[in-house]
């Protein structure tokens, strides 16, 4: 039973002219429509880092868009709980089949489902790739380059850092120089402090973590106030996810949002080209003509949504022609090290990850893997650090409320580690069918042997930093997060599934954009790199558009289709 | 009980030092009124941000008791000139408690890892609070001395007087644009008139410090406009901050966290009490404006 009164989940919102005013309760902003039967120029599937941004940019370039999400569309200032149980609501938890040797869990960890998407419930730690991650395998000799240039790339992670106004350090310290970040960094919490002390002892640089929420107010959402229950959804609207930033934009800027529906399949013509998407909403299935699709579902979704959209022309699935929709499937490693500190440390205050140290990330001497890995201060609430410690260490009963007795004196130091893209880790279609007889994916994950060593390396020095910080009775935890690939963007149409404007190189009117499109995983939060991407993405389409490159001419700049 | 002991410390102060004697001049009174200003923000800012940190070291009480006394003698010296030589010695004990606050928030920086990062210098024990407590111990000294000016009545005394007064303006004028400069700047300048007063008050510290290095130039009178700009500064600044509480979750309905939260809105008022100073030295180094 819902803790607390929330139609979102069963009620459609964004209907009637209107959709919620996130910044208000129980008010509206209004909405453009979009009759089904006139080709709009975009269908997107997703709202999140992919889609929500690539709508904003594509409406406010004069485009007409319809972006589909199969999540609710919160209001957080009433729809959102300090409760750990009620807030699973965020999470995608859709039956998903998980293989491999190392089976990645779904839902909190990894994949969201409302309007905005994952980030509604991320974490918040906005970094950047490092430069020569976008050339790992000319540079650096590992996993596929990506089709961008670093410097591209740093333009538009300065566009989206403002656009998000991230709260970071004045100066930050590795990789080449980047402009002051739009917001000042956050107070640091005691939990930072630990690793902060850790690496001054260690003699590794540290610093405040560049944070997608507010230090100072903006427009109508507050400032942070510590309550630090991000990763579940912030009530405050300090959280700068894309249900706040680029969903209200998209919204102003005349896209359509239909929420609370669920693309099956998309459509392609005898020509073999994108007609449309079939949507269930309301009950039944609907179909909305296009003149171009995009599929920003993220890495599970989008190439579960290419598979099933299989057609005569394209027996294996769209864009499908080099085999490789669904495969080198990434995540990132989450090992961590806790530890018990004298001092009161109460590490649930703030948001969670205010102190990063992303020294193995720059420094490849003294490796004995591939990649990187940065690592951040943790504050999980209690319920999750309950189940991390249930599921690591085991205790239960009185043992396990012992360990819980520690909650206020522990600290933890917890990495994003680069995992490689390898094609045996995928995601394919199953024989089982979902409640709306879509075929549930089954998805096979295995760590490499470096993978493993990246992890053996940061655990190690993690616990010895832990340690010089004044941590005592240390343990040890393994998982993983976030997703990466599955849809990798490339140079070549037998490598990749699709171009550097994020084009299928098989239906040229077919896109993806989201996280999906990573050739390697990197080893820092991906966020930033997907909403930098897809700002790029964006300005490529709309180039397009102006050259008169995309399908039946989509109104170009300004010529909307009234 | 802070709050208690501190009513009563004004109450018993303001009783012995004001009792009779005789109503001080113009000058005085507008330094003694300055330093009035700064002590009151310094008690309201102090008594608020040690409890937030639970007064947990006992050196914690130091600093809103110090202010409160140093009000309350402020207080005393605005409607009596009784007492000269007590007033001296207490106002000397703010300007050594402020010395000692700097040092110790000084210390608390540089002990945190960072040292003297901006995440220190953001949130950490603030230059300012005690900054303020030493400029209030000083106008205070400034006000005896003023009133010593204008009693004797010598051009010579009270320009001497005026210069003093003028140089702590100038001063605090200078030290406050430098700790608005980093508070706002730890803001983002998110609102662009948070760049009024860290453009106006270097300006307004030049010619207050124009103004009485040359006694009689007839900058006086320019020096006085911008000191009348300051106090609308003040103003509108204590408004400004009171939307700004206003703009954090649950507003002023949730006064008892959000007005922790900031922006402080005690902080503002303290821009009136440097421009009362500044008044003050004008009174002393115009000519013609010498007390009957
Ligand atoms: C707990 C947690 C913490 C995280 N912390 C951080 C962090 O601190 N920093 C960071 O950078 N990243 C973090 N991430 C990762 C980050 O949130 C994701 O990588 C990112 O949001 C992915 O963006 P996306 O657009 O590719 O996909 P998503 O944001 O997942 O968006 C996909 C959207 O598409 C919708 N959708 C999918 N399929 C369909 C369909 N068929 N029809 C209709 N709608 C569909 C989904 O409902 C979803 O809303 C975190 C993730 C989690 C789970
Ligand atoms: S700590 Fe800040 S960002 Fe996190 S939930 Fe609270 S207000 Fe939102």
């Amino acid at each position: 039973m819902s803790a607390i009164a929330s139609d979102a989940e069963f009620t459609l919102r964004a209907t009637k002219g209107r959709a919620p005013n996130v910044f208000r309760r129980g008010e509206w902003v209004p909405m453009r429509e979009y009759d089904e039967n006139e080709p709009v120029d975009f269908a997107i599937v997703g709202t999140g880092c992919g889609g929500s941004v690539l709508a904003a940019r594509l409406a406010e370039a004069g485009f007409s868009v319809v972006a589909f999400d199969a999540g609710a569309f919160y209001r957080p200032l009433e729809d959102f709980a300090s409760d750990e149980a009620e807030q699973e609501k965020l999470y995608w938890l859709d039956e998903r089949i998980s293989g491999g040797n190392d089976p990645l869990e779904f839902g909190s960890n990894n994949s969201g489902k409302c309007v905005g998407g994952t980030t509604v419930h991320f974490q918040m730690v906005a970094l950047r790739f490092r430069p020569e991650w976008f050339k790992s395998r000319t540079a650096l000799g590992y996993g596929h380059d990506w089709p961008v240039d670093w410097r591209e790339m740093w333009r538009y992670y300065a566009i989206a850092e403002n656009d998000m106004k991230i709260a970071g350090p004045v100066r930050y310290p590795w990789g080449p120089k980047r402009g002051r970040y739009p917001y000042r960094e956050h107070e640091l919490s005691a939990s930072a402090l630990v690793l902060a002390r850790g690496a001054e002892a260690m003699g590794v640089k540290w610093t405040t973590t560049p944070t997608a929420s507010l230090s100072a107010p903006r427009g109508e959402a507050h400032p942070c106030v510590n309550r630090g229950f991000c990763k579940i959804g912030c009530a405050t609207n300090a959280k700068q996810s894309m249900l706040v930033t680029y969903v209200p934009r998209a919204l102003a800027a005349g896209a359509e949002i239909r929420d609370l529906a669920m693309v099956g399949r998309i459509e392609t013509g005898p020509d073999g080209r994108a007609t449309g998407v079939h949507y269930h909403r309301d009950g039944k299935w609907r179909f909305q003509k296009a003149k171009n699709v995009v599929a920003s579902g993220y890495s599970i979704e989008t190439p579960r949504l290419l598979l099933n959209s299989a057609s005569e022309k394209h027996p294996d699935g769209l864009a499908n022609s080099s085999g490789l929709v669904g495969k080198a499937l990434m995540a990132h490693t989450n090992n961590a090290v806790w530890g018990i500190m004298n001092e009161e440390i109460r590490w649930y205050k703030g948001p969670p990850s205010l102190a990063v140290c992303e020294h193995w990330n720059y420094v490849d001497e003294g490796k004995d893997f591939d990649g990187g890995y940065s690592f951040m201060s943790q504050g999980p609430l209690p319920t999750d650090f309950a189940t991390t410690l249930v599921e690591n260490e085991g205790p239960f009963g009185a043992d396990l409320r012992n360990w819980m007795a520690h909650y206020n004196h522990m600290a933890g130091l917890k990495i994003v580690g680069e995992t490689m893209p390898n094609d045996d880790n995928r995601v394919e279609l199953s024989d089982e069918k979902d409640r709306l007889g879509l075929p549930i994916p089954k998805v096979t994950f295995s760590l490499s042997d470096n993978d493993k060593r990246l992890a053996a390396h940061a655990e190690d020095f993690m616990s010895r930093m832990l340690e010089a910080a004044g941590g005592s009775n240390l343990f040890h935890t393994a998982s993983t997060a976030h997703l990466m690939g599955g849809c990798r963007m490339g140079d070549d149409p037998a490598t990749s599934v699709v171009d550097a404007s994020g084009r299928s190189w098989d239906i040229d009117n077919l896109f993806v954009c989201d996280g999906s499109l990573f050739p390697t995983a990197g080893g820092v939060n991906p966020s930033m790199t997907i909403v930098a991407n897809s700002l790029r993405i964006a300005d490529r389409i709309i180039a397009m558009g102006k050259r008169g490159e995309l399908s039946q001419s989509a109104a170009a700049d300004g010529k909307r289709g009234a | 009980m802070q709050a208690m002991a501190g009513g009563l410390a004004v109450a018993a102060g303001v009783g012995l030092l004001a009792a009779g004697g005789k109503p001080p001049s113009r000058a005085s009174k507008l330094a003694a009124g300055g330093a009035a200003l700064l002590a009151a923000s310094v008690v309201a800012d102090s008594a608020m941000e040690h409890y937030r940190g639970n007064y947990k070291k006992p050196a914690m009480h130091v600093a809103p008791i110090a202010a409160a006394i140093t009000l309350a003698t402020a207080v005393a010296t605005l409607v009596s000139a009784r007492g000269a030589r007590v007033k001296t010695a207490i106002f000397g004990g703010a300007v050594t408690t402020g010395l000692f606050g700097l040092g110790f928030h000084v210390k608390n920086i540089l002990e945190r890892p960072g040292g003297l990062s901006f995440n220190n210098l953001f949130y950490r024990a603030p230059f300012g609070a005690p900054g303020a407590l030493l400029l209030a111990g000083l106008a205070g000294i400034g006000a005896v001395d003023a009133q010593a000016a204008d009693t004797c009545g010598t051009v010579r005394l009270r320009h001497g007087s005026g210069r003093l007064l003028g140089a702590l303006t100038a001063f605090g004028l200078f030290g406050l644009t430098a700790e608005i400069g980093l508070l706002h700047f730890r803001g983002a300048f998110h609102n662009k008139l948070m760049y009024l007063p860290v453009s106006a008050l270097p300006l307004n510290a030049v010619s207050i410090a124009y103004a009485v290095a040359r006694p009689g130039c007839r900058h006086e009178r320019q020096a006085a406009g911008w000191l009348a700009g300051t106090m609308g500064l003040a103003v509108a600044g204590t408004g400004l901050h009171a939307y700004g509480v206003s703009r954090n979750m649950g507003g002023f309905s949730n006064w008892t966290q959000n007005l922790f939260q900031g922006p402080p809105v005690a902080a503002p008022p303290s821009l009136a009490g440097i421009a009362m100073i500044g008044l003050a030295a004008l009174d002393l180094v115009t000519p013609g404006s010498e007390p009957e």
